[in-house]
């Protein structure tokens, strides 16, 4: 037998617990414990999220998939990848989704089916999701968010816009950027550094409600 | 050339989305880790960035897609052969034995074609390689079955870390490495009500064929051991500890949990160099 330590630490339990109630880093913390319903959880909070992502960038839902795989095993056995000092766990997912995507992009080359840039323009939406079927309150908050993100978006004049994206989701440089569009690469550079600061200006105008704080 | 506060802000946003080039990148990246300031207005920069991908259109995710994840992220990794016995362990590499049954089979299937062409040559060698096949399949067939059983076990884990956190008791330490693997990190959880305990522990030192890694309940007046555990090529060790006692000890006030390195075989008593700790205030 060995003797039980008492009650030292931090406590955790509450419970019953309801996994759709916890917070991102609350969820991740049991999910470093390989807590599989934890990552269930989390799997059902953004599966749409990071396989859409994914979709956006390689335009292959096949890839998508696989890319989306990845992105959730690797969340799985590396969690402490995470650092929820450095910011809100969906930063750091949708991080290691785009670069992940990214790479996945660039690996394949002319080889993707979606060979040209991923689009600009704003496509439909496919959802009701998974988490909006199975969590509708955290899904509110994330559609909030996204809201947000999608209003400061339309703020931005359209160069702007189009140069951020080109880079963001499509893995170029500045200069491949300014190539593509035949501009100087200065004005790319001023481009994305108005376009972003004004991105920022924007979110934290508004206050923050996701509970993934 | 190391680069002003004023060029890493200029260059930040671009950083952030990936668009600088690879040089201004390991320029800037260079310049954060001395730079508190530029640090968290990386973090910020980040930040923003990241909210592009919250932008995209949402597609749902195939059905399947789930239970792919779900499959893949607790299929048994690739790790090491464990050369110890399994009498402490409460989670064994269940990918080692997979592996081990990869090659096994690999091998004898490279020995039987061997064999094969050696029949043709001589009886007494036919003999002999037929023993030696039939050897390697009973080896074999012992592996599949260990696998097996590391499946049971895998499920057997989750289900022990569920009742653990689910506990409303459920306590937790965060471990810290030591001078001798500073990078190292741990957290142990544990439940006087689920009478259990579990450890993981995160990019710890690789082990010597003859050593172990333990877990030890540090009281005033002994070091009790906890359990063993390996770790995987990544550094990655978990431990499942059972029969916790709710009595108290005679060993007087707990004091810290730590985790060493020690030879394998008999463990009486702590002697080895600690690697992870944790110290109860």
């Amino acid at each position: 037998m060995i003797s039980n330590p008492g009650a030292v630490g931090e406590r955790i339990g509450d419970g019953a617990v309801n996994y759709a109630d916890l917070r991102d880093d609350e969820l991740m913390d049991r999910v470093a414990l390989q807590d599989l319903a934890a990552f269930e959880a989390i799997y059902d909070r953004f599966g749409d999220l990071v396989f859409s992502v994914a979709m956006r960038v390689v335009g292959d839902p096949s890839i998508a998939e696989d890319i989306a795989q990845d992105v959730f095993v690797r969340v799985w056995r590396r969690p402490e990848l995470f650092d929820v000092k450095r910011g809100k766990f969906v930063t750091w997912l949708m991080s290691v989704t785009r670069n992940r995507s990214i790479d996945e992009r660039r690996s394949r080359g002319r080889r993707l089916r979606h060979e040209s840039l991923p689009s600009i323009d704003d496509e439909e939406e496919v959802i009701p999701s998974g988490n909006e079927r199975d969590d509708p309150a955290v899904a509110t908050v994330i559609a909030d968010d996204r809201a947000a993100v999608r209003a400061a978006m339309e703020i931005l004049p359209p160069e702007q816009k189009l140069a951020i994206h080109l880079a963001y989701f499509g893995g170029l440089t500045q200069q491949e950027v300014a190539e593509r569009l035949g501009q100087p690469l200065g004005t790319v550079k001023t481009r994305i550094r108005l376009g972003m600061q004004k991105m920022r200006g924007a979110l934290e105008a508004r206050e923050g409600s996701y509970r993934g704080n | 050339m190391p680069i002003t506060c004023e060029e890493v802000r200029d260059n930040l946003d671009a950083w952030a989305i990936g668009a600088l080039d690879a040089d201004d990148t390991a320029a800037l990246e260079g310049h954060l880790p001395g730079c508190a300031d530029c640090t968290l207005a990386a973090d910020a920069a980040r930040s923003t960035a990241s909210a592009l991908a919250l932008a995209v259109p949402l597609h749902a995710a195939p059905s399947s897609l789930k239970t792919r994840v779900l499959s893949s992220a607790t299929a048994p990794q690739q790790r090491p052969v464990s050369k110890r016995p399994a009498a402490w362990r409460y989670w064994p590499s269940a990918a080692a034995a997979v592996a081990v049954i990869g090659v096994g089979i690999g091998a004898w299937g490279v020995n039987a074609q061997n064999d094969l062409n050696n029949l043709e040559d001589s009886r007494a060698v036919a003999l002999s390689s037929a023993s030696t096949a039939e050897s390697q399949y009973a080896t074999v067939s012992t592996q599949l079955v260990m696998a097996s059983d590391a499946n049971e076990e895998l499920a057997d884990t989750q289900d022990a870390v569920t009742e653990i956190v689910t506990q409303p008791d459920a306590a937790r330490v965060a471990m810290e490495g030591t001078e001798r693997s500073e990078e190292s990190s741990g957290r142990y959880v544990w439940s006087s009500a689920a009478g259990m305990g579990s450890l993981v522990a995160l990019s710890l030192p690789p082990l010597a064929e003859d050593e172990t890694y333990c877990l030890w309940l540090v009281y005033e007046t002994d070091w009790v051991l906890a359990g063993t555990f390996d770790v995987d090529e990544e550094g990655t060790g978990r431990l499942i500890v059972k029969d916790l006692d709710t009595t108290s000890a005679t060993v007087g006030a707990l004091t810290a949990y730590a985790v060493s390195i020690e030879p394998s075989g008999d463990l009486d008593e702590h002697s080895g160099e600690v690697v992870l700790r944790a110290d109860i205030p």
